[in-house]
């Protein structure tokens, strides 16, 4: 993607709406739920994690990885993950009463690009890189090159809290 | 070992520079990548790595001003062991510590 010389110069939410996700401009569709953050990524928010970033990297500090699972960024290795936090895969995007779901997107190339937490009204929940996290009415509205589109899609009973384990 | 005549004297002004135009087009070009595989294989932040070690006290004073994905090229331009945030699973955290090994070592 092309970005326009004052990419710098714009706020999040307008690099959200004008430059990274056109469908949302004009707050359409969505609400921002946070202030810009690199303390944690996509995949921690889909788990309801927001005091780190999980990540497979071995080499550095400052990310998490869940200790058991192959160190790798693929849907294999974050399906692990998911199913030690009691998620099961399933087959349908739709609101189900006392379940809690997540998607993740795929990208090209097959790999996962960004992951979604759905919400107890049916809407779904974001962490867009370093940007803001988000709260969307669809799925649609996030399929982007980097993120690609919704895929494999998993759920587990709602909890009140979710609990970090491992 | 990094030592603090490296903060004044290493960088001529264009390296400066160029560390400067790579950092805000990695930033920028990988600000919505929640992968940090993808975000140290951009182009631009695999350049700045390929500067070596007398960049240190610039990726330090750019992470004095703002938290950012710098700890992947520190680890790796550091002598081995020498990562002061090794096994800390936090941004923060692993700011923090570099920042006080920085100001330690008397490159920031």
């Amino acid at each position: 993607m092309t970005l326009p010389d004052n990419y710098d110069q714009l706020t999040s939410i307008e690099k959200i709406e004008n430059i990274h996700f056109p469908v949302l401009k004009g707050g359409k569709g969505y609400r921002d739920t946070s202030e810009p953050t690199i303390e944690y990524n996509c995949l921690a928010w889909a788990l309801g994690i927001n005091w780190t970033r999980y990540d497979p990297e071995p080499r550095c500090a400052g990310y998490y990885w869940f200790p058991g699972v192959e160190r790798e960024w693929t849907i294999n290795a974050i399906r692990k993950i998911f199913e030690k936090h009691n998620y099961a895969e399933c087959d349908s995007y739709d609101l189900e009463e006392g379940f809690e779901k997540v998607v993740f997107y795929v990208d090209s190339t097959g790999a996962p690009g960004h992951f979604a937490r759905q919400l107890p009204d049916g809407r779904w929940t974001s962490k867009l890189g370093d940007l803001n996290d988000i709260e969307h009415d669809t799925l649609e509205s996030l399929i982007c090159d980097e993120y690609g589109k919704p895929g494999p899609i998993f759920k587990r009973e709602r909890q009140s809290r979710v609990i970090p384990i491992g | 070992m990094l030592t603090s005549k490296r903060k004044s004297s290493a960088l001529t002004k264009q390296q400066v520079e160029l560390f400067k135009k790579l950092t805000a087009e990695w930033k920028r070009e990988t600000e919505i990548v929640g992968n940090l595989s993808k975000i140290v294989m951009h182009p631009s932040y695999q350049r700045i790595l390929a500067m070596g070690p007398d960049v240190v006290p610039l990726i330090l004073e750019d992470l004095a001003k703002a938290p950012a994905h710098w700890f992947w090229a520190l680890h790796n331009l550091v002598p081995q062991g020498e990562d002061p945030a090794e096994g800390l699973t936090t941004i923060s955290k692993a700011r923090h510590a570099w920042l006080e090994w920085g100001k330690r070592e008397g490159l920031i």
